[in-house]
């Protein structure tokens, strides 16, 4: 009996939780017809601009190790003129959004769930709906759009440099000519092939800003809940984002 | 951290002689003056290295607080296990779609190319992705707990009675945080096989061994998983520490030490996974 009790208790905090997710993300969508744009604006300079080198460094590291390991095998086979396509389709199609969204959800997506937890816990978001001021329109809708297209952005970037980084590590370490890594990647790699890329980089934006404000509206509005609210949105974030990796894998 | 009482004679009569002072009514200059002296704020905070080498000397002692660990152990190490396990098992699957896809692009089985995608989550996505949860969850996790005892002044009280920090604060979380790393890499492989053979079985009409195959592991592969898993378990908790006791005390520390803790981890993992990759390319 206690087994089947554990699992209706989990179903329906499962539901729960999906449910919680919907509400917020229908009255965030409502909101956005009529949102600050000038918070809008400051929100995409703070997911933007901020988080830029944290995207660059990351980048330039998932370039290398997705050249590195693709290395391990067209060295094998003797076929090093594939290295470039091999390790530019891996890198637009996967690991360049899945890395980039994953090293964004620690820096964002904590930033933003403390931030909103902090603002209750300061009591400004009561002060802010007691003059009339609406939340939704004012904080949090700007937020979550501002986290999407910035994870956009920087999806844009993170292929640039992971591509030019995968080019410096298979010359550099491998010692791959760089004529032969460039020919590769321009005879075979196409534009469209980014696309499934920023399709999940969309979704993966969603995810780190409903998952974020999630965590900042619904931990304990005291000082403690600011880093709970960090450490909620991390982990959480994660999951969703591998969960929609999993999903839109199959799909695209 | 069993009790709050001082560890030893000395350090007890050193704090209640702070203490007294501030008992009697003082000259307003005079107590800030006290008070500043008396807290040890004005000491460095220390470095990574110095709390990493603090940690395994207490370690390796026999010192750690075997309660503190216990503990830790369970919070960082096993409650971490359930969402590194599924998102490595998130992993596989997206891993089995990726092989299922070459195979149907090149007209070959999936055991021809499963094994390859499986060797892959052994050299590279394992250690990788575990150790990016690992950083989430015990980073995380560390940063905000020893960033709140930064702020709150716990820290400085327990150096001020004159516990040993390496052995009843960082070392039962670093310690905790190598486990958390190690155990999440090595039953990730597990899960994410497992997942990714599972699901093909389910939509390519494979068999679990088209996905999880031993064919083509080496000890090559097992030496990559086991230091990439120690690297990243070394890492991240002492990242986590660190951004803990630099932030913690500040305005906003223990958000502001969250999120260092979990990017500065990630930051190390990756860059720990290209440097154990490159040498390892390099050796015969």
């Amino acid at each position: 009996m206690k087994p089947l009790l554990g699992i209706g208790r989990a179903s329906l905090r499962l539901l729960r939780g999906a449910g919680a997710y919907a509400l917020l993300l229908g009255r965030l969508a409502v909101a956005a017809r009529a949102m600050d744009g000038r918070e809008l604006l400051r929100s995409m300079s703070v997911a933007g601009t901020d988080v830029l080198p944290l995207c660059l460094l990351t980048a330039t590291l998932t370039g290398a190790i997705v050249v590195i390991q693709t290395g391990f095998y067209v060295a094998s086979y003797g076929v090093t003129s594939l290295l470039g396509w091999g390790s530019g389709y891996a890198l637009l199609r996967e690991f360049a959004p899945l890395i980039a969204a994953l090293a964004l959800s620690g820096r964002v997506g904590a930033g933003q769930a403390s931030d909103v937890a902090g603002l209750r816990a300061g009591e400004q978001l009561p002060a802010l709906e007691a003059l009339g001021l609406d939340v939704d329109r004012a904080l949090l809708a700007p937020r979550l759009w501002a986290v999407l297209l910035s994870v956009l952005a920087l999806t844009a970037v993170a292929d640039l440099v992971a591509l030019v980084a995968s080019l410096l590590a298979g010359v550099l370490l491998l010692g791959v000519p760089p004529g032969a890594f460039l020919a590769s990647m321009q005879a075979s790699l196409r534009l469209r092939d980014a696309l499934p890329g920023f399709v999940k980089a969309a979704f993966f934006g969603l995810a780190i800003g409903l998952c974020s404000l999630r965590a900042g509206l619904s931990v304990p509005a005291d000082a403690r809940g600011i880093g709970a609210a960090a450490r909620r949105s991390v982990v959480s974030t994660l999951a969703a984002v591998l969960a929609l990796d999993m999903a839109l894998t199959g799909i695209l | 951290m069993r009790d709050d009482r001082p560890a030893n004679g000395e350090a007890g009569d050193g704090a209640s002689g702070v203490a007294e002072p501030l008992r009697a009514p003082l000259p307003e200059a005079k107590e800030s003056a006290v008070r500043t002296a008396a807290l040890p704020d004005a000491e460095p905070r220390p470095n990574g290295a110095a709390i990493a080498l603090s940690a395994v000397g207490a370690l390796l002692s026999g010192r750690l607080d075997r309660e503190a660990l216990a503990e830790q152990i369970l919070e960082l190490a096993l409650r971490s296990l359930p969402i590194a396990l599924l998102c490595l098992a998130f992993i596989g699957v997206v891993l089995e779609e990726h092989a299922a896809h070459e195979a149907r692009r090149a007209f070959i089985g999936l055991d021809q190319v499963g094994p390859m995608f499986f060797q892959l989550t052994i050299r590279e996505f394992a250690p990788a992705i575990s150790g990016i949860v690992v950083a989430a969850r015990v980073g995380s996790g560390i940063a905000a707990e020893i960033g709140w005892m930064a702020q709150t002044e716990q820290i400085d009280a327990l150096r001020l009675l004159g516990r040993d920090l390496a052995a009843d604060v960082y070392g039962p979380r670093l310690a905790a945080g190598l486990l958390a790393s190690v155990l999440a890499a090595l039953l990730g492989v597990a899960a994410a096989g497992f997942a990714g053979g599972l699901w093909a079985h389910a939509t390519a009409g494979g068999h679990l061994a088209a996905f999880v195959s031993l064919r083509l592991i080496g000890a090559r592969d097992w030496l990559l998983l086991a230091a990439k898993a120690v690297a990243s378990g070394v890492a991240v908790p002492l990242a986590a520490v660190h951004a803990g006791l630099e932030l913690g005390g500040k305005p906003d520390g223990v958000a502001r030490a969250t999120s260092a803790g979990v990017v500065r981890g990630t930051l190390w993992v990756l860059a720990a996974d290209v440097a154990i990759g490159a040498t390892l390319w390099w050796l015969p």
